[in-house]
């Protein structure tokens, strides 16, 4: 039943993974090296970058712009005008910077750094927050046995505006801080903010990282082509070869946990751990590899996380640009640890929630930020207490309690709340079966008439119809009329303690998710990427000939090509 | 420059041959990929193809409608001993039948008899069912995806001016550029390792063990169930279908040449596997029939969609929908089949 949805249209985001995705990048690195000159360069990939971007939102462009053309502006896809949100951002951060440089007072300069704070997380608050605060305000009504008068507005989540609005509001904050001056050139900000290999899931650069990029005119024969070819080869492996078949385990587990045994648990757990680094860190690859061809550097996000020594160290390693935004914007905003312990604490255990809340508009996220928030403290107060003589001591086990303790705070990131839907075409009804928020398909929201992805794409609703596969027993989506109920069926918290008492033999059902040889993939997994923590390949293929080379990464490609999944699967932080 | 830029070539150059020669080495080691249905029908003519003189070759107007069982007690009837087996599918048209029908005659060590062929054009489109499904990739080797190509852009003789066939190609691309999306996941073993991964680590869900075609008298026909008759409302539709098409003198067209080469082609194959092939045109409602001319060299035809000449075809109560019969129908169909060969037989005796 959970692969009722799964035969959905392709989405119509271009992921990096993707044949065409090929195709655009070789016209758009084909065109950006014959133009001399660096503006028109800039322009070009400005051009492209919004594109890309927009490619998110408007579905099939001929029939976007037919339905356009035509005034049918009801068929056009909810979230068609995102993309003008990004101008939107870009043009406020443009002259919020100006602005900021042009104050003759630091009063003047402090109002304008605070305007593009309230301005960019007020747009980011309302779109990525709103559904959250109605669905908990209407909870607290229902509590106080009272209806809730309003109808739930249909706002959706704009793909990357957690990304971009980070990455503009540093623009901003550096301005204000003086760390950098105020750009003049429009293009260069819009560019800095559009660029497509990071507009959508980052890393979130810094304005002072990329922004002097702009100013140098890039060069052919500065461009580390082999790097950035191995970069984009390793990400693709990682998201498609590895991620994308990892992902078939954890879904069929998080579809029905209470079905599956202890052992199904830690398998499913310890898949996700590997699915959604491999996602993420395979994503940055592919990027950094994108933009090095095009000239362009952007940050490292990992290094190795799941070695880390402590969770201290887990948060040097992973999404290194998030945590290192949340670090200098945040945490040291809200006054570090320039005050008493109690202080330092308070600020950590605040900028862990809400760099959870960032992930997304849930108490699972606002959980897992707390966790590790908790971790960060109770690590802060076993190294002041214990001693650097007993730290070190214990170091052989370091690892793998930060690592256990990462894993468990997974467990929120991903038990998801759960729905059921139940369709009915003419006399015939049926239940649609779990759907968990973090589903094989997208994460889901309900409203009134159906479910939706939260980028507002209707999953399921009154207008779209199911057929059985005679088979299977799966439902398809089909164009023959049907209705569709859909309910909430448990919340994330429950689903959550669940999955916990399931790691603990205290729970679950008798069901195996896999065949324990799942181990063995695990273990080869790990080794691989031990090797590569440890650097003992080192880079050598970077002294084969260059002939050599490129037949090696012809090889590779087939090699990753047969161990990928047929379907493409979105990016697990496109959601963010 | 000159050299940096040969240099960039032969870079490129390696990695697609190293890229072509690995996909080449992979697949060759690599198991055939199970599709539903025909696997399992490869499968028992790979071991038994040799005990059967008669093959029928089809859509599910074929796979569902001709009872190989009742077409061997007919033939037996008059005489003639033979043992036939359906190696229909469900939405199996041209090119996939060619490619279907030259496996099935390669794993033969003995001749064929006779092959009847379901008449069918080249078939662009496939149904929503279908796509994105590995039956759909299964079938596109390099000249079955040639014929998609010639049959989405050289359909017709006619002499077109640049634009106009510009404009054609373009309408026709999308079609076109499916199957050759088809044609680089089949040589590309996309997907392949996943497959077999997660059938080893037991992840693969019942959807990807492949449905068998055989039919419980192993004869490849699946017939559709007994019960099934259209209601009120489909048999009106039904009807006025019909009553259409019998108020219409012509229906049809000779067929396009790509659809009349994919029958040289099918012919061929027969021939040298040393049998003889004929063309069936099964009981269907509608406007779109393919019948080519049979002054083209082709094999002869049998043609089953005149509603005067076959009245018992097309009664409502023989029928599921325009398309297809029920089952009492379908035995009714392959008496006929049976016993229009036999004369066809007898005439070109004489």
């Amino acid at each position: 039943m959970s692969a009722t949805l799964a035969s959905l249209p392709p989405a119509s985001p271009i992921l990096f993974v993707e044949f065409r995705f090929l195709w655009i990048f070789a016209v758009i690195f084909l065109v950006n090296w014959a133009l001399r000159s660096n503006t028109a360069r800039k322009v070009w990939l400005l051009v492209c970058s919004h594109a890309f971007y927009t490619c998110f939102f408007i579905g099939e462009p001929a029939a976007f712009f037919q339905n356009i053309a035509a005034g049918r502006w009801d068929q056009l896809h909810e979230g068609w005008w995102f993309p003008l949100l990004l101008w939107f951002s870009t043009f406020m951060d443009y002259f919020v910077g100006l602005g900021i440089e042009g104050a003759k007072t630091d009063r003047g300069r402090r109002l304008w750094v605070t305007g593009s704070l309230v301005v960019n997380l007020g747009v980011l608050a309302f779109f990525k927050y709103y559904g959250f605060f109605d669905e908990n305000v209407r909870a607290v009504f229902a509590w106080l046995g009272l209806s809730p008068t309003w109808e739930p507005l249909k706002i959706f989540l704009p793909y990357g505006i957690s990304f971009y609005t980070f990455q503009s509001l540093s623009y901003s904050i550096e301005v204000y801080r003086k760390q950098l001056p105020a750009e003049r050139s429009f293009l260069n900000l819009a560019f800095f903010i559009a660029f497509f290999p990071q507009v959508v899931a980052g890393p979130i650069v810094r304005a002072m990282t990329f922004l002097p990029q702009t100013l140098k005119r890039t060069e052919w024969s500065r461009v580390d082509v082999r790097g950035c070819l191995v970069l984009f080869f390793i990400g693709f492996v990682k998201k498609s070869c590895v991620s994308d078949n990892l992902a078939g385990i954890v879904d069929a587990y998080f579809c029905a946990p209470q079905d599956y045994n202890a052992f199904s648990a830690w398998v499913a757990m310890l898949c996700y751990a590997g699915q959604i680094y491999c996602d993420f860190s395979g994503y940055t690859d592919m990027a950094l590899g994108v933009a090095g061809l095009l000239g362009y550097q952007l940050c490292v996000n990992f290094a190795f996380p799941y070695f880390a020594v402590s969770i201290t160290d887990f948060w040097r390693r992973w999404h290194m640009s998030l945590s290192s935004w949340l670090r200098d914007y945040l945490y040291i905003s809200l006054g570090g640890n320039r005050g008493s312990k109690l202080f330092t604490y308070r600020n950590l255990m605040l900028t862990m929630l809400l760099g959870g809340l960032w992930h997304g508009a849930s108490w699972a996220f606002l959980l897992w930020g707390g966790l590790h928030g908790m971790a960060l403290i109770f690590h802060r107060e076993w190294v002041r207490l214990a001693g650097a003589r007993m730290v070190s001591a214990v170091k052989w086990i370091a690892v793998p309690l930060t690592f256990l303790w990462v894993l468990l705070a997974w467990v929120p990131f991903r038990a998801g709340d759960t729905y059921v839907g139940t369709v009915t075409r003419g006399n015939e009804k049926a239940t649609l079966g779990e759907i968990t928020n973090q589903s094989p398909l997208k994460p889901i929201r309900l409203l009134g008439d159906g479910f939706y992805d939260q980028q507002g794409e209707k999953l399921l609703a009154g207008r779209d119809t199911v057929k059985r596969d005679p088979l299977t027993g799966d439902w398809h989506l089909v164009a023959q009329p049907a209705k569709v109920v859909a309910r909430r069926l448990g919340g994330s918290f429950s689903n959550t303690v669940g999955v916990w008492k399931s790691l603990l033999c205290m729970g679950g059902g008798t069901k195996s998710v896999c065949r324990s040889v799942i181990l063995i993939v695990l273990a080869i997994l790990t080794f691989v990427h031990w090797v590569n923590a440890r650097a003992f390949l080192g880079q050598w293929w970077r002294r084969i000939p260059a002939p050599h080379y490129a037949a090696l990464l012809g090889a590779g490609a087939a090699v990753a090509i047969f161990a990928k999944p047929v379907v493409y699967k979105a990016f697990i932080y496109f959601q963010f | 420059m000159l050299s940096k830029t040969f240099s960039l070539l032969g870079n490129f150059a390696a990695f697609i041959a190293a890229f072509v020669l690995a996909c080449a080495g992979i697949g060759a080691v690599l198991p055939e990929r199970r599709v539903p249905v025909l696997t399992s029908k490869f499968d028992w003519l790979a071991q038994h193809g040799d005990e059967y003189d008669v093959l029928f070759v089809g859509s599910s107007r074929t796979y569902h409608q001709l009872a190989p069982e009742i077409f061997d007690s007919e033939m037996a009837a008059a005489g003639h001993r033979v043992r036939s087996f359906n190696a229909g599918a469900d939405a199996m048209f041209p090119p996939e039948d060619t490619y279907v029908l030259e496996k099935i005659l390669a794993s033969r060590t003995k001749p064929v008899r006779l092959v009847l062929v379901e008449c069918n054009p080249v078939n662009l489109r496939h149904g929503i069912d279908e796509r994105y499904t590995l039956r759909a990739v299964h079938w596109h080797d390099s000249v079955r995806t040639w014929t998609t190509f010639r049959a989405a852009f050289f359909t017709d003789n006619k002499k077109r001016t640049w634009r106009k066939r510009l404009e054609k190609a373009q309408q026709r691309w999308p079609e076109f550029s499916e199957h050759a999306g088809y044609w680089m996941e089949r040589n590309s073993n996309i997907g392949r390792g996943h497959e077999l991964l997660t059938e080893w680590m037991g992840t693969a869900s019942s959807k990807d063990k492949t449905e068998s075609g055989l039919g419980k008298r192993n004869d490849g026909l699946m017939p559709f169930s007994v019960s099934e008759v259209m209601n009120a409302e489909q048999g009106a539709v039904y009807e006025k279908e019909l009553a259409g098409m019998r108020a219409r003198s012509w229906r049809g067209s000779d067929g396009d040449p790509v659809s009349l080469e994919e029958l040289r082609v099918k012919q061929r194959l027969v021939e040298r596997a040393g049998g003889r092939m004929v063309m069936v045109i099964p009981p269907f409602v509608g406007d779109k029939i393919f019948r080519p001319k049979q002054a083209e060299g082709l094999p002869p035809l049998l043609d089953f969609t005149n509603p005067e000449k076959y009245p018992e075809l097309f009664k409502a109560e023989h029928r599921l929908e325009i398309s297809h019969m029920n089952n009492t129908g379908a035995q009714i169909y392959t008496r006929l089949v049976a016993r229009e060969l036999l004369l066809l037989l007898n005439a070109e005796k004489r």
